[in-house]
């Protein structure tokens, strides 16, 4: 809880230290002084910083985030209709990473120090180090410029968007293409978010394989393991069964700090290929010193990661007897 | 051996090496012991000396940077060491079972005790879980576990030091093996414990007919417990013969500093006397006998030459320059 | 405890620690990648230090256009193409290592400089201290850092100066939460009671034997970092919060080349190469150093 107020302090102030007068921007480009005056009563920018973060706070808690300044919609209103983009992106992305990432870490660490083994650890360490910015261009130049089979950017082809749309049940445009049977504009949306969301894992399919991989390998060496060969269990039985229970809770740990990552990921992810979620809003939104979406967002960040934790926390303790909450 | 039928295991001029960063490592230099049916045979020495690898190369369950370099290994006069690695796994557990020595680490945490017995139990008897369960229950009883069907459902960390033993205990007699290997069974447990759970498997023993390898450090518990006893020392077995006999007139050097520090009533208010000096280096051995730098009968011939075993009769073997008969 | 027992029990930790480091640096090269990643080090050090003699156009760096070469592909004259002010893009790339290598060991330095004593204060002294320090430090951490770190420096004003320090700041936190954890266990260590007994001041204390004893997690979590920072700051000035034209910045290059990807394709890809294998390099070495100094990894004495 505390954490949540002290990010939103922290952002509340930093963003205003930015040397840029929203209040301008409100009004527009063509304002005269005394218009621009006018919004910044209005806007309460006249007041002192620890009044208007009072007062901003005060409204918070009563669900008002504040109105952007930007598209003149309630924040809480912009953020609704955003997030469904980036949560599907983000799942996405975590999908592939984690399908690639885990199983590849197990069979490392069976194989530790043969070529295998190496082979993938330089294959992980290349995933991470690849900028994310870069691989998302340098995709987009691969698959649609060169070769022509995917879009360039985007969520869903204006024409489909015309002509199919899709119903809105949960906000992902996948999931409710699927539910409404509705297969043109799932395979466009399909086709869309491929891209993305590759250049999205690589560094999340990096950070699963290594720690997979190093878990696993401690998992192994475990005595317990020994003991099980000792009474004769089978291979196959002591290695699925026997070791890797116990290396998920230190994977779940992984993936939490992978999403974590990977929200940092989705933000250049979404400049890149105009992907209509919250990283393009906030990212907007800085460039035009919006304050309550910057600050709206950091919590809603803040939020997420916390969310996700406390998620796999409860995982955790459900599957490890030894973890009590 | 002078007419009795042939031993339960025989043990000859065992050879293991290991490879490690620093040199290879000549752990077992020549080993050899035998141990008859139902009969209780100590393996006592410092650590390092050699008794684990033992016991870890008639189980096949050495790790991956060891050798077994020669030596013979025959288990009811059955070659063990041209057996495959799943004719030894079928083995494990089943004809000749190892426990270790510190059962927290030796049992799987994420598993209820339970679970695990009846894995095993549903290797090597090939019945189904129901009739496991009860076999698990009626092992546990055996091993004088309080309440064993709520036992059963326990995790490990719910259990203390000694039930997990008694547990461990358990899962090696479920299939009624031939021999227990025990590797230190009571060192991780205080003395009252350690009493107990020494009983009790003197107990089963005796019902069952079963041939326990007991290793351990210490002198004190091998006095009390064995029929015969075997001193190693830096991969040798310098000693070996009937428990009274070796107790009543040792031979080696070793053997008598090893008895005479074992703490009595007598010497209470007397300084404890101890075998000075550490083991040697076993990477670069050096020649002659591996005892004599620690030895105070140690003699020309010591320094330059390994001494051979030499058999005495009724059993008892020497490998020392000073018993030449 | 006597004046001679402590410094004779300094000396051997000193000495201790040498055979340390050389055993260290034994495995180190035994491992192929690493030596790889060493010899990419080298190679990108050397760029740096030599870039006006080792760049074909040591004036592309002072950002003198030759507007007829605008946007030409790659060719013999030019490897890598030319940017939008005509000037060679490999020339650039050379000259923009030095700011990369800058950044990235300025980061970790910073972040360092700041993390590790914090954390050694809060877990050596505990207690309230503790409280505040670690209740900020969950603060940072709580948020994914470059959207912190970008918010930080849009507070401050684009510049690659002012991205370096915003990085740093978002980063300090982890440096502190491992240096604590460390210097918590190490509090209760005979050899801090041995030196209180002789008269240590706190301070004393824990700047001589704390904090050297909680080095090498730190050590290895920041080697690691350098790939990372590397990458961070490129992305930084790839949104253009940080380096601002006309600098050689390898983001910043990337950015200027997303305009014109699909005419000028050289443009955003080659220094992305670059950032990729400088990031590599660093994280290999990270990696190889990793492995070296656990314990356990090392090959088992037999017995």
């Amino acid at each position: 809880m505390i954490i949540l107020v002290g990010i939103s302090a922290i952002t509340f102030f930093l963003a205003r230290v930015a040397p840029s007068d929203p209040a301008a921007l409100w009004v527009g480009i063509h304002a005269r002084a005394e218009q621009i005056e006018k919004a910044r009563i209005e806007l309460g920018l006249d007041k002192p910083l620890y009044v208007q973060y009072y007062i901003y706070m005060r409204d918070l808690i009563g669900g008002d985030w504040g109105t952007s300044y930007r598209t003149r919609r309630p924040v809480i209103d912009d953020i609704r209709n955003y997030l469904p983009a980036s949560m599907e992106l983000a799942i996405a992305g975590q999908i592939i990473a984690i399908t690639i990432g885990i199983p590849l870490g197990v069979i490392a660490a069976s194989r530790k120090d043969t070529m295998t083994d190496h082979a993938s650890r330089v294959l992980a360490i290349a995933a991470l180090s690849v900028p994310v910015f870069w691989i998302g261009i340098l995709l987009q130049i691969l698959f649609a410029r060169t070769l022509g089979i995917l879009p360039i950017e985007g969520r869903l082809d204006l024409s489909v968007a015309m002509t199919h749309p899709i119903q809105k049940i949960t906000g992902f445009f996948l999931i409710d293409s699927l539910l409404t049977g509705n297969w043109i504009a799932f395979t466009d949306a399909l086709k869309h978010i491929i891209l993305p969301a590759i250049a999205l894992a690589s560094y999340s399919t990096g950070l699963s394989l290594r720690m997979t991989r190093s878990t696993m390998i401690e998992v192994l060496r475990e005595k317990y393991l020994k003991t099980a060969r000792a009474f004769g269990l089978p291979e196959n039985q002591v290695r699925f069964k026997y070791a890797l229970k116990n290396a998920v809770v230190p994977t779940l740990m992984v993936l939490g700090i992978s999403f974590s990552w990977s929200l940092t990921g989705a933000f250049l992810v979404e400049v890149i290929f105009n992907w209509p979620g919250l990283g393009t809003y906030v990212w907007r939104a800085i460039l035009a010193v919006d304050y309550p979406v910057i600050v709206g967002i950091a919590i809603i960040a803040a939020l997420i990661v916390l969310l996700t934790n406390l998620i796999l926390d409860l995982a955790q303790a459900w599957i490890d007897p030894r973890v009590r909450l | 051996m002078s007419g009795m039928s042939p031993p339960l295991l025989s043990v000859q001029d065992l050879r293991v090496d290991f490879d490690t960063y620093d040199g290879v490592v000549k752990a077992l230099e020549s080993v050899t012991l035998e141990i008859l049916d139902g009969e209780v045979f100590g393996l006592v020495g410092e650590t390092g000396c050699g008794k684990s690898v033992t016991a870890l190369s008639i189980m096949r369950l050495i790790p991956e940077n060891g050798k077994i370099v020669e030596g013979k290994i025959l288990f009811r006069a059955e070659d063990w060491l041209s057996k495959t690695e799943e004719e030894m796994r079928k083995l494990r557990g089943g004809k000749i079972s190892m426990i270790f020595q510190d059962p927290t680490v030796s049992l799987n945490p994420v598993f209820t005790v339970g679970q695990q017995i009846i894995d095993v139990i549903m290797i090597h008897q090939h019945v189904g879980k129901e009739e496991a369960t009860t076999r698990a229950s009626e092992a546990f009883k055996l091993v004088a576990l309080a309440d064993p069907d709520k036992a059963l459902k326990l995790y490990p960390h719910e259990l203390s030091g000694g039930m997990q033993q008694r547990v461990m205990i358990a899962m090696a007699l479920s299939s009624n093996p031939d021999m227990l290997i025990a590797d230190e069974p009571t060192s991780s447990v205080d003395v009252t414990i350690q009493a107990q759970l020494l009983r009790r498997l003197l107990e089963i023993k005796s019902a069952r007919k079963l041939a326990i390898l007991l290793i351990t450090h210490s002198m004190g518990i091998v006095a009390e417990t064995c029929d015969k006893v075997g001193v190693m020392y830096a991969g040798n077995v310098v000693e070996l013969g009937p428990m009274r006999d070796v107790l009543k007139d040792p031979l080696h050097p070793y053997t008598k500093g090893l008895l005479e520090a074992i703490p009595t009533p007598r010497s209470r208010g007397k300084r404890l006397s101890i075998v000075k000096g550490t083991i040697p280096d076993l990477i670069n051995r050096p020649l002659g006998c591996a005892f004599h730098p620690r030895c105070s009968y140690a003699m020309e011939i010591c320094r330059a030459e390994r001494p051979a075993a030499v058999n005495l009769g009724s059993g008892r073997r020497v490998a020392c320059h000073l018993v030449k008969r | 405890m006597s004046d001679l027992s402590v410094s004779v029990e300094a000396r051997e930790k000193r000495e201790a620690r040498f055979r340390e480091i050389r055993l260290t640096l034994h495995i180190l090269t035994r491992n192929p990648l690493s030596v790889v990643s060493i010899v990419i080090f080298a190679f990108l050090f050397f760029l740096a230090a030599f870039a006006p003699w080792v760049a074909p156009y040591p004036d592309a760096y002072q950002g003198v256009p030759h507007v007829p070469d605008r946007y030409l592909p790659p060719s013999l004259g030019h490897l890598f193409g030319t940017d939008y002010l005509g000037r060679d893009i490999l020339s650039l790339i050379i000259f923009g290592t030095r700011l990369s290598l800058l950044a990235g060991f300025t980061i970790v330095a910073i972040a360092v400089g700041i993390g590790w004593p914090l954390g050694v204060i809060a877990g050596y002294v505990g207690g309230r201290i503790d409280d505040i320090i670690m209740r900020t430090t969950d603060m940072f951490l709580a948020f994914p850092s470059l959207v912190l770190a970008l918010v930080i420096a849009f507070a401050l004003g684009p510049s690659l100066i002012n991205s370096m320090i915003a990085i740093s700041v978002a980063w300090w936190p982890w440096y502190t939460r491992l240096a604590r954890a460390d210097a918590a266990s190490l509090r209760e260590r005979t050899f801090v009671e041995a030196s209180k007994a002789v008269g240590l001041g706190d301070w004393t204390i824990m700047r001589r034997h704390i904090l050297p004893n909680t080095m090498a997690p730190i050590v290895v979590q920041a080697t690691m970092d350098l790939g990372t920072a590397i990458l961070a700051e490129a992305g930084l000035s790839f949104l253009g919060l940080g380096a601002q034209p006309p600098t050689p910045e390898w983001g910043l290059m990337i950015s200027m080349g997303r305009s014109v990807t699909f005419s000028a394709w050289w443009y955003a890809t080659f220094p992305g190469i670059f950032i990729f294998i400088t990031a590599m390099a660093f994280n290999l070495f990270g990696d190889g150093l990793r492995e070296a100094l656990d314990p356990r990894l090392r090959r088992i004495r037999g017995g």
